[in-house]
């Protein structure tokens, strides 16, 4: 230990319990004398250091230095255990439970993870033309968020564009209802809701009902040819039912027009002969009745 | 709306905590003594780690910027398995919002504070020197240090967590 003498009392000290005071060495007692008053101006004060003397566990050093770290004297064992301090047990638990609770909400959470590549998966599939596939895949997202208000929505919209892209009309009616004022606009249900009706009241020959909402389809979007057409076969069901010619010369009327839309599309050209067929012959054939009547096809000449 | 940094801090502590363990693991990577830590207290600074001073300034440079890549590394992880129940199916629960608000306690206290900023520049103007390239190139840096702690008053720090949490994996999903 280095001892000092107080440069105002005289008095031998240890080093460290001297401070420097305005370039004069004094003891803490003189210290704190020469700082009381208050209106002299502050001079500047430095705790002295020992440097036999480590400053972290007071170890003397007797009269051999210690080597220095951030300025300060400290020995071998204190330069050690700065240099390689440990880390709290408290923070390595805390660090340990945060990685335990980000894998435990992971897979508590993966029901959402395969939601989402579900429901992807779903529009993928339907914007690819495959409705069946993207229903599985969107009842698939449903099931794993039951709480989803929104997906269950959706699994019921799927499902009915899929009954109707089968020809279950009034299954497909039922699940379109469902969705009714609970998607946005951009699904269409409300059109789709008045193809299912249009397709359940044909399959239920109710040929009033298919015209009614026939003709709301046409109204609602008269540049869509498929509702040209919906009116047509509609009004040409009334003729086939009642011979009332004035239905046969509107549905004629309204397939010219449907015909010119449809620009050559070839599900058009398979719907025109049925309903063309039904106006020369008055009778009225589902789809798979009709492929059944006539595999190679059906014309009026050769009818004649 | 102003609220004290001390209510803030105690609120998202385990940020400061983060934020201070991050440093002290940065220093001890490149065998910098730390002489003394605190990794939280109610107070200002909220948390403390007191070094000596790095032989060469890249050890600076990591030992100021490491807790913003750990800090926001963390954010991302731990918001990422609340982000599809909260944001996408509006599924509430009370462990994604234990998470999101953990994960963005963290990540708001990513940015450097105006003290490793302070010490990082007085390193720098030594290198500055020397021609340090590193250190002529950590100047906008430290400034930009100094305007992230300006724009804290702002909510910035808040805006950070909100986007390294919830904003990045909107841009995945």
């Amino acid at each position: 230990m280095i001892t000092c003498k107080c440069e105002q009392c005289g008095g031998e000290f240890p080093m460290s319990d001297t401070l420097r005071v305005a370039d004069r060495i004094l003891c803490d007692a003189c210290c704190e004398q020469a700082l009381a008053d208050q209106t002299a101006p502050r001079p500047n004060l430095e705790r002295q250091f020992d440097p036999t003397i480590c400053a972290n566990c007071k170890r003397d050093n007797g009269t051999t230095e210690l080597p220095r770290l951030a300025g300060l004297p400290v020995c071998g064992p204190c330069e050690a255990f700065f240099r390689n301090r440990p880390f709290p047990v408290w923070i390595k638990a805390a660090l340990a439970a945060v990685i335990v609770l980000v894998a435990v909400s992971l897979a508590w959470n993966l029901r959402f993870f395969r939601a989402y590549l579900a429901f992807k998966r779903s529009f993928v599939c339907f914007a690819q033309g495959q409705p069946e596939a993207a229903s599985v895949q969107m009842s698939s997202a449903a099931a794993c968020v039951p709480e989803c208000q929104d997906l269950h929505t959706l699994a019921t919209y799927m499902q009915g564009v899929t009954l109707l892209y089968q020809n279950q009309c009034a299954a497909a009616l039922a699940k379109l209802t469902q969705c009714k004022d609970r998607l946005p606009p951009r699904y269409g249900v409300g059109s789709l809701i008045l193809q299912a009706r249009s397709g359940a009241a044909f399959d239920a020959k109710d040929y009033d009902g298919f015209l009614v909402a026939a003709q709301t389809l046409d109204q609602q979007a008269p540049a869509v040819y498929m509702n040209k057409a919906t009116l047509a076969s509609a009004l040409a069901c009334k003729y086939a039912q009642t011979g009332d010619a004035g239905f046969r010369e509107r549905a004629l009327e309204c397939l010219g027009q449907a015909k010119t839309l449809a620009r050559g599309d070839p599900q058009f050209q398979e719907y025109e002969t049925r309903i063309r067929h039904r106006l020369h012959s008055r009778q009225i054939l589902t789809p798979e009745e009709f492929h059944e009547r006539f595999p190679d096809g059906w014309s009026e000449q050769k009818e004649e | 709306m102003f609220i004290p940094g001390q209510v803030i801090s105690v609120a998202t502590f385990p940020g400061v905590i983060v934020h201070e363990a991050a440093h002290m693991f940065f220093c001890k990577l490149r065998h910098v003594a730390v002489l003394d830590v605190r990794f939280f207290r109610v107070g200002n600074p909220a948390g403390y780690v007191v070094h000596e001073q790095p032989d060469r300034f890249s050890t600076a440079l990591l030992i100021t910027f490491g807790p913003f890549f750990v800090n926001s590394l963390l954010c991302m992880l731990i918001c990422f398995p609340a982000f599809l129940p909260v944001r996408v199916f509006g599924v509430t629960h009370p462990l994604s919002y234990f998470l999101l608000w953990l994960g963005i306690s963290i990540g708001m206290h990513a940015f450097p504070s105006i003290g490793d900023g302070q010490s990082l520049m007085v390193q720098a103007k030594k290198e500055v020197a020397s021609h340090n390239p590193l250190a002529i190139l950590s100047y906008p840096l430290v400034w930009a240090i100094y305007l992230a702690n300006v724009l804290r008053f702002f909510w910035l720090d808040y805006l950070y967590g909100l986007g390294i949490g919830l904003g990045l994996p909107a841009l995945i999903f």
